[in-house]
């Protein structure tokens, strides 16, 4: 028999132990760890059939509502099962945990209205408190239903809407846990990620940096075979929407679309177009695709971090999630789980667009400007040291001390770790090159023994062109 | 005499159409109308001391009422809760109705039994082709996997059937669904689901697989005729009017010694590509 | 003289279709050589061709009409309207041929031929009907990636608001059986709906030649046989291939559970109420549509998978003609009549209520309407306008045009007449 399902379910049982000795234990260590479980990316779950996933995470849900008041941290994964659960178990517990909120929101009710209606044909009978959510012989002391009953009483008067009146947002402290902006990412998955062959519903073949480089970009994850219509089936068809808010304010062409599946070796071309097309997504320009890598998914895996988990090749669970890009591919900002606005993904895209504009209208001036704020002194002390410095790279040949060469060999050696340091961050540049071809120069030049001053000059040019590039690449970036 | 006998064989004939044609009378549980009228029926379901006619009877009209009677939501997780107890009933005609109701909701529950019986048949509810048919409404159960393995090691037709369309979900299992689908000493049922199996993963492979086997004089003729139909529906024009040799093939089988069924086929493919 | 017909007011050999329903057609002159005077007597004859069928013509949209036409034409090309509507159906495509003749003259100076097509009890299909019809549905299918997915995709749980337990029941079935007609006839014009009369027997759809051969207490859950010249074996529109259907009955016989016609019929009594018919739905212990459905195990039996199998349109085109009979024998075409549906106070759930769109071919994925609607607008058809891309409940009732012929939705049923 399968080796794949008996150590699934073996690593499952283990789960289950676990996560009750934490609950048992409580505190605010075991709090922790079980919010950090309700990330679909958590390594607990990965090979682990979707079934198992569902009752694991159901798991997590009770019982950090078992150790108290639910934190605000935990809100986004009670919600997004609210919303989109399709298991009797999970519904149900998402429900419970709801109530041990501190207190009660009106911008709840969206999601306990969507619940509802999800819950419609899903009744079954449920045994909280017991992993798996099934009592002896399949029964269970309560529903899905019954949970979002009690729920919809603990929300009190504010499950009741004004007439014509509209579910209130969230608040905005609650709102940004769904939305993140990016930080750096290491250089090396950034590099790797450029290489990766993305074919598209055509058949084409085109590289990540080809596709998704040189404008902002708009990606979301789905796959065909996703099973659960609030998720995938749902963000295709809002990425749909996001085209048409695109071609409303005129940024078609400006701003690219990319749908890319998180089960590739599946989701052929024609199932992809298919798909794209059953959901209104335009798939008539190179601008906007639907992609599959057909060979590194794990490298674009990493590099957006996403939300995922399979068993074997089969998709277990993944979050909703949706990405703004940068003109170089980076990601800027991500949107994830419920209820992500297509107007506000589409504004974060376009004002990429505007910095961007702005940095291309003004390219000689930014980055001169720039270098001049950061070399030119601030204060007395500061331009002595710069008077000196010239002063040692100018004057070595002439005066030629031992000492003198030192220090400027120290200085130098200061500015190579500084700049290998720098490479790290952001990736071997031409800047470096030029820097350290300067730097190399210039401790030839502190090698000879006669006054000419020889390449010395050429060294500091080298590396002051570096310094521009670079500084003109910094200001290139986006705000972070 | 010989009038007297086809007279009366053929009035037989129309006695027996007549009585299987005859609908069968079902059990009246004398059921109250609405909600009350289903929990009445599920309490008939639950009860393993009525007969089998009236339980199953209790299942039809349970399961009749789930498509649009009103009062159903009252009752369904009751409904629920009885499938489940049903799985392990005594009558196996109830075990495979509830599974396959449960398993087509994606019942956990369901599902697990049905896994649990797969990898340990001393626990099996049901055969286990029947297991692998209720998991396949959820590939998302893990059952991809068993069915590998499964098709693998069993010598169960059915069971192998079951499990090759499984496997027309799994990628990874291409080259065993081609080398299946080659494999002469298969039975044609198996072949013929692995054609089936085939044509879901990749019908392209399915095409060059179809277009060789008509080339082949050797091969069985239900196979000829499966690829037949995979060419006639769902083939490619111009890698058909381009195969110079399946062309002449088509116009052998057309005239030659092949059955009625290849000559309406290959006559067919014919005329539609105009060969 | 060459004079050009147009059947349903088209040059599109598409439009060439017509149901019990009248048609409008046009003639005209093309060619004029030879009219002396400003305008012609023709005759209109029809002759039965390989497919069979016949027609009736007349000069406006009533009576009964008459087998031939005399109409005046003038020589100018303008165009002189008539109708035909179809008394016998054809069997093969095309059926009928109309010809037009100077009076007087047995020279043709225009024909055209065309098919009465109507949507028949499947067990009177011919074998070459039934190979057409599933070698549409293949096509449709095609191992999943066709557009039978929208279909299969649409009626699942998501959606079980939309089109059951309420009012819109019918209509909505109504008018989701009609697009997939029409997809069907974009790959095969000869191809309607056939319907399962599932209170008789119908031995001859559950065989290996047309719907697949299941088991009657066989040893366990198997997926139906087909022979292997059908196209149907490639089906996919679950999870995996195939087609799963073990009877509950012996398929020789009618299923048990349904009841009878006349008893589904009399269900709006008294007073042939819609609210009180509509309950063939579903209504326990024995109903019409829900106790066809679970006559077999398999995805047929639920909500959800019931769109899977093939055989769901034929269960439901069954279902549709008996409300077509309901409405006919009551009355009950006229949507004003308050009779003809269950108007609610308050109004019901979106999509229950004559001035509804409805969904999936709405596009609408607001709340409450399901966040999916796949498939895009109802499928047009070349021969009528109705029930148009975005149809309302109140769009699916005078499905012939028989109180308003723009109503005409372009189908018939072979034992309900106009």
């Amino acid at each position: 028999m399968s080796s794949s399902i008996t150590q699934s379910e073996a690593r499952e049982a283990q789960f289950a132990a676990e996560v009750a000795e934490l609950t048992r234990t409580g505190g605010n260590d075991a709090r922790r760890a079980l919010i950090d479980l309700c990330e679909e990316r958590h390594p607990v779950y990965e090979n682990q059939p979707a079934s198992a996933v569902t009752r694991m995470r159901a798991w997590v849900l009770e019982s950090l509502c078992r150790l108290g008041p639910l934190p605000d941290e935990a809100l986004p994964f009670v919600l997004e099962e609210l919303e989109t659960a399709q298991d009797p178990f999970l519904l149900a517990a998402a429900a419970a945990c709801l109530r041990t909120y501190p207190q009660p929101l009106p911008s709840f009710c969206d999601a306990l209205s969507m619940a509802s209606r999800n819950a419609q044909g899903m009744e079954a009978p449920v045994m909280l408190g017991v992993y798996g959510g099934i009592g002896p012989a399949g029964g269970g002391d309560t529903s899905p239903m019954r949970e979002l009953a009690a729920t919809i009483e603990w929300l009190g008067p504010n499950a009741v809407l004004p007439a014509g009146g509209c579910c209130p947002e969230l608040p905005e402290s609650i709102m940004g846990l769904f939305r993140r902006k990016a930080s750096d990412r290491p250089a090396a998955s950034r590099r790797a990620v450029d290489r990766v062959a993305l074919e598209d519903h055509r058949g084409q073949i085109k590289t990540y940096r080809e596709r998704l480089c040189g404008q902002p970009s708009i990606v979301a994850f789905f796959y065909t075979r996703c099973d659960n219509p609030l998720k995938c089936t749902l963000t295709l068809s809002k990425l749909s929407r996001v085209q048409r808010i695109l071609e409303e304010r005129g940024l078609f062409d400006q701003i690219r679309t990319a749908g890319i599946t998180y089960d590739p070796a599946y989701d052929t071309p024609e199932r992809l177009l298919r798909y794209g097309r059953n959901r209104g997504f335009r798939v008539d320009t190179d601008h906007h695709a639907l992609l599959r890598a057909t060979e590194e998914f794990d490298v674009l895996r990493r590099h957006f971090e996403l939300g995922v988990s399979f068993f074997e090749s089969i998709v277990s669970r993944h979050r909703i999630e949706v990405f703004v890009l940068d003109r170089e591919g980076r990601v800027a900002f991500t949107f994830q789980r419920l209820n992500w606005s297509e107007e506000k993904v589409v504004d974060e895209a376009a004002a990429l667009l505007t910095r961007e504009q702005v940095r291309v209208i003004f390219p000689s001036v930014a980055p001169v400007a720039g270098f001049a704020a950061s070399v030119v002194p601030k204060c007395p002390i500061c331009w002595a040291t710069y008077m000196s410095f010239l002063g040692v790279t100018g004057t070595l040949p002439i005066l030629g001390p031992l000492a003198l060469k030192a220090l400027a060999a120290v200085l130098l050696t200061i500015h190579l770790i500084l700049a290998l340091w720098r490479v790290r961050a952001t990736g071997w540049r031409v800047a470096h090159t030029l820097s350290l071809v300067g730097v190399v120069v210039i401790a030839i030049n502190l090698i000879k023994t006669n006054a000419d001053p020889g390449l010395a000059p050429v060294g500091v040019a080298l590396m002051l062109i570096a310094s521009i590039l670079t500084v003109r690449r910094q200001y290139a970036r986006p705000a972070s | 005499m010989k009038k007297t006998k086809t007279k009366a064989a053929a009035s037989h004939s129309r006695k027996s159409t007549k009585a299987a044609r005859a609908k069968v009378t079902l059990p009246d549980l004398k059921l109250a109308q609405g909600a009350d009228g289903l929990r009445q029926a599920i309490k008939v379901l639950r009860d393993s001391s009525e007969t089998l006619q009236r339980r199953a009877e209790a299942l039809r009209i349970l399961q009749s009422a789930s498509f649009g009677e009103e009062e159903f939501d009252d009752v369904r997780a009751d409904y629920v809760a009885a499938l489940r107890e049903l799985t392990g009933d005594k009558e196996i005609a109830l075990r495979q109705r509830a599974l396959g109701l449960l398993a087509r909701s994606r019942d956990t529950y369901a599902e697990k039994i049905l896994m649990d019986g797969l990898q340990d048949p001393d626990k099996a509810v049901v055969p286990a082709s029947d297991a692998l048919h209720y998991l396949s409404y959820n590939l998302h159960s893990g059952v991809q996997s068993l069915a590998r393995s499964i098709f693998d090691t069993s010598k169960d037709q059915a069971v192998r059937q079951q499990a090759l369309r499984l496997m027309a979900n799994d990628p990874q299992a291409l080259k065993t669904i081609q080398k299946t689908l080659a494999d002469k000493k298969e039975s044609v049922e198996v072949r013929q689901t692995s054609a089936e199996a085939l044509h879901a993963l990749d019908p392209k492979a399915l095409q060059n697989w179809a277009s060789k086997v008509v080339l082949d004089k050797s091969e069985n003729e239900e196979v000829v005729a499966t690829s037949l139909t995979a060419l006639n529906h769902f083939g490619d024009e111009k890698q058909i009017t381009g195969n110079t040799a399946l062309r002449k093939r088509l116009a052998e089988m057309s005239t030659g010694k092949s059955s009625a069924k290849v000559k309406r086929m290959a006559k067919t493919i014919s005329t539609k590509y105009s060969l | 003289m060459i004079v050009e017909i147009q059947i349903n007011n088209s040059l599109q050999p598409a439009a060439n279709y017509v149901t019990w329903a009248w048609s409008p057609c046009l003639i005209r002159v093309t060619n004029p050589a030879g009219i002396p005077g400003a305008q012609v007597q023709v005759q209109l004859s029809q002759n039965a061709l390989a497919g069979g069928g016949a027609i009736r013509f007349a000069k406006t949209a009533s009576g009964s009409g008459s087998s031939t036409l005399n109409v005046t034409v003038p020589k100018n090309g303008a165009s002189v309207p008539f109708f035909i509507r179809g008394i016998t159906a054809s069997k093969a495509d095309p059926g009928v041929q109309i010809t037009a003749r100077q009076s007087g003259s047995t020279a043709s100076v225009g024909s055209v031929a065309l098919m009465v097509r109507i949507r028949k009890n499947v067990t009177s299909l011919s074998t070459a009907e039934r190979d057409r019809l599933i070698a549409a549905f293949a096509q449709l299918n095609n191992q999943g990636m066709g557009r039978y997915a929208d279909f299969a995709g649409t009626h699942v749980t998501a959606a079980q608001q939309e089109a059951h337990g309420r009012s819109g029941f019918l209509p909505w079935h109504r008018a989701f059986i009609l697009d997939l007609e029409r997809e069907l006839q974009t790959i095969d014009r000869s191809v309607s709906l056939p319907y399962w009369r599932f209170d008789q027997p119908a031995a001859a759809l559950f065989t290996p030649d047309f719907l697949g051969k299941g088991v009657f207490q066989g040893p366990g859950a198997s997926n139906v046989v087909f022979s292997a010249t059908n196209p149907l074996r490639f089906w996919k529109a679950g999870p995996t291939p195939g087609i799963f259907r073990d009877p509950n009955f012996n398929v020789s016989s009618a299923p048990p559970g349904p009841m009878s016609q006349a008893a589904a019929l009399a269900l709006g009594n008294p007073g042939a109420l819609f609210k009180n018919f509509r309950r063939m739905e579903s209504i326990s212990p024995r109903d019409y549509h829900g106790d066809a459905h679970v006559s077999f195990a398999g995805p047929i039996d639920s909500i959800p998978t019931a769109a899977q199998d093939p055989l769901f349109f034929l269960l439901h085109c069954n279902v549709d003609r008996l409300w077509a009979r309901w409405q006919k024998q009551n009355a009950r075409l006229d949507v004003t009549n308050a009779a003809s549906f269950e108007t609610v106070v308050p109004p019901n759930r979106i999509g229950h209520n004559l001035g509804d769109t409805m969904w999936p071919w709405n596009g609408d994925t607001n709340p409450p309407r399901p966040n999916f609607a796949l498939g895009g607008t109802m499928a047009p058809s070349p021969s009528v306008s109705a029930p148009g891309p975005q149809p309302r409940v109140m769009d699916c009732f005078d499905y012939q045009g028989s109180i308003n012929p723009a109503n005409n939705m372009g189908f018939s049923y072979d034992d309900v007449p106009l």
